[in-house]
């Protein structure tokens, strides 16, 4: 198992009503594994926020940093480590 | 034959003389250079000379609109200023919003040129192609706010257009801004000294007129689609959280300038940030002229505290990150205060409030003293950051040196390695050692350091784009600059690029004026654009040497990371590449200029 810490940002931080949680997940587990397991936790729908299913590639009106690095669009070969902190952000740059 | 989408003239204003002149605009201008964007740089670029003071009478402004502007679509409500500035002596440029783009046309000019210098303070009126030039005795001194509202009650018509400077214009602050319609301003490159320094203390336009396009039809149509797409997810975050939506994204990756850019990590940033915005002072949401449907700007007003009855249209992200964090400083209601004042004075928030930073940090080394200054200037005191901001609209005191801009100032302090700036504007707040393909930005943008040439800042803060990549960021920078040079040039706003690409712009350009170009065509003219300002600024002195980066990027880590000089040349020489610009001079090559009907 590897222990992934979660911080939420805007929308998901209002409706969840906590701004941070810790995630056990089996060895080499991806980042859609993760966003299952805060849908099994939460009952809130975060596969569909976070990932455009017609593409299988990020949703680009959000933003997924692990550990204070952008998630790239293309995202399926990432594998969580032991220790890694992934802030999610429902929302994206909004200009300025 | 009528050129649709344009009123068709210009209109020259000389306040030495107290002589208007109305020229045709011409098809070829119109077909080479589009609008807004093209024509301020290319009439400066005929029309002023080389090394002259920007605040002396040879010196000229250009309003300008684009061929979008006063049209259905409603995402082109901006105009654009263009002058040689103040602050950096080289080209100047600004954009904002307000009714004066819309009433400019349909009073039947599209662009506006104030040459020479009047003797008394004037105000400008322009209705209905009746063109006034009143006197402004009784209401130099006022602020932007109370100088509108005097203009508006002295002509008794609601709707108008007004542009205004403050005390920070009239006393020639380098970074002074011109404020529109209260809310809005063309905040940067010291456009409102240069109105200032002519004693034009405001600009009053309505127009009745109707802008005739090519088919009203296919742009109503393009404008509903736009509409449409305004409710989607992809602009949803614009409308919730504003500009402001953007700081805990950049502070998340240290990518938020703090502490005069010491730091890119804001440890309170939650208090100055959109969910403490959303919870505490926002009253509602505004959209430009209340028809844009993206709906960014934020009402927020202060109901308790110090600051209690402090109200603007803000603070946007950059204004935040400038008169907070950059100067230490985590209260939002502080930050509110402290922008309204700005917007009162007349100053641009963001070299202001770096300006004030740049202050502090002398302050805390001890290179300005409690009897230079008046007062203890320390980081983090929004007491501190007001009484400062008010000293330089006035020039009173340590004031006087600041609002030369924080280049001069430094040097006048001999403290030039804490000034962040680049060709003397002040940076904007995306750090630009994150960040690999801003900092290029910053360092070829035309105007000095500017995030909205190219907004390379989105891809890189979203992981479209790999943020510390070298390689590529040539070929982004030039490419986002082609583009929305073609969205200065319509006029149309730049947050609006997720709902109207490329494809629509091509549409909405060859309904507006019946011109039908391909995409490759559209960024050419926006390619031909960027290379005239290279000539104009070229022809102030500038070369390879000037396209730099603060010392501060290249040499004080932010999480082990600079930008060095070392990778700003690579991506500089990717850069000059594609642009077909001379590799050691920095140039356009004769090729390219021929290429692009520049010679």
């Amino acid at each position: 198992m590897v222990t992934v810490y979660v911080e939420f940002r805007g929308e998901a931080k209002r409706r969840l009503g906590i701004d941070k949680l810790t995630v056990e997940l089996p060895e080499n587990a991806s980042f859609i594994e993760l966003l299952e397991e805060l849908e099994r936790k939460f009952g809130w729908s975060f596969k569909d926020e976070f990932v455009d299913e017609s593409t299988g590639s990020l949703n680009s009106k959000v933003v997924v940093l692990v550990n204070k690095t952008p998630l790239r669009r293309d995202f399926r070969l990432l594998k969580l480590k032991n220790g890694d902190t992934v802030v999610l952000f429902p929302h994206t740059v909004c200009g300025g | 034959m009528p050129l649709l989408g344009y009123a068709g003239r210009i209109l020259r204003v000389d306040l030495t003389r107290r002589v208007f002149k109305t020229e045709q605009l011409s098809e070829q201008l119109v077909k080479l250079y589009m609008g807004g964007n093209g024509f301020g740089v290319k009439i400066l670029y005929d029309e002023i000379s080389p090394g002259i003071d920007p605040l002396s009478v040879e010196n000229k402004l250009v309003f300008a609109t684009g061929p979008l502007c006063g049209t259905a679509l409603p995402i082109a409500v901006k105009f654009g200023v263009f002058s040689k500035s103040p602050l950096t002596g080289i080209l100047g440029e600004s954009y904002s919003s307000g009714f004066f783009s819309e009433y400019l046309k349909r009073s039947g000019y599209d662009v506006l040129i104030v040459e020479g210098r009047s003797e008394k303070p004037v105000f400008l009126k322009i209705i209905d192609g009746d063109v006034e030039l009143c006197d402004a005795s009784g209401i130099w001194g006022l602020t932007c706010w109370d100088a509108e509202d005097a203009v508006r009650s002295d002509l008794g018509e609601k709707k108008l257009g007004v542009l205004t400077i403050g005390p920070a214009g009239e006393n020639l602050v380098k970074f002074a801004c011109i404020t529109s319609d209260r809310y809005r301003q063309a905040g940067r490159c010291g456009l409102g000294a240069v109105m200032g320094a002519k004693k034009l203390k405001a600009i009053a336009v309505y127009g009745s007129g109707k802008i005739e396009v090519a088919d009203p039809e296919g742009v109503l149509s393009v404008a509903r689609e736009v509409v449409e797409r305004s409710k989607s997810a992809r602009i949803e975050h614009h409308r919730v959280y504003g500009t402001l939506g953007t700081l805990e994204i950049a502070n998340d990756q240290s990518a938020l300038p703090t502490r005069n850019w010491l730091y890119g990590f804001f440890d309170k940033a939650e208090n100055v940030s959109a969910e403490f915005m959303l919870k505490n002072t926002l009253v509602r949401d505004v959209g430009c002229l209340e028809r844009c449907p993206i709906r960014c700007g934020k009402y927020n007003v202060v109901r308790d505290g110090r600051f209690k009855g402090a109200a603007i249209v803000g603070p946007e992200y950059q204004s935040t990150y400038a008169l907070g964090p950059n100067c230490f400083i985590d209260d939002f209601k502080a930050i509110i205060k402290a922008n309204e004042l700005c917007d009162k004075l007349g100053i641009d928030t963001i070299s202001g409030g770096c300006t004030v930073a740049f202050a502090m940090e002398c302050f805390e080394r001890g290179i300005l003293s409690e009897e230079d200054v008046g007062f203890k200037l320390r980081f983090g005191d929004s007491e501190a950051l007001i009484k400062l901001l008010e000293l330089i609209a006035y020039r009173r005191g340590i004031g006087n040196i600041l609002a030369e801009g924080s280049k001069k100032a430094s040097e006048l302090l001999g403290a030039e390695a804490l000034a962040v700036h680049v060709k003397g504007l002040e940076c904007p707040g995306y750090d630009a050692r994150m960040l690999k393909g801003t900092a290029l930005q910053y360092a070829v943008s035309s105007r000095g350091a500017c995030h909205l040439r190219a907004r390379v800042q989105v891809p890189e803060l979203t992981g479209v784009v790999d943020r510390l990549e070298l390689k590529g960021k040539g070929k982004l920078v030039k490419d986002r600059e082609d583009l929305f040079t073609v969205f200065d040039s319509l006029i149309v706003c730049k947050f609006a690029l997720p709902i109207f690409e490329i494809t629509d712009i091509a549409k909405a350009y060859r309904y507006a004026t019946g011109y039908s170009l391909s995409e490759e065509e559209i960024l050419k003219i926006g390619e031909r654009i960027v290379n005239l300002e290279r000539l104009f600024n070229i022809r102030e002195g500038v070369s390879r040497e000037w396209d730099t980066l603060p010392e501060r990027i290249r040499t004080q880590p932010n999480q082990n990371t600079v930008t060095s000089e070392e990778e700003l040349n690579i991506m500089l020489n990717e850069y000059y590449k594609l642009r077909g610009w001379d590799l050691e001079t920095g140039k356009p090559t004769f090729e390219k200029l021929k290429e692009l009907n520049l010679i």
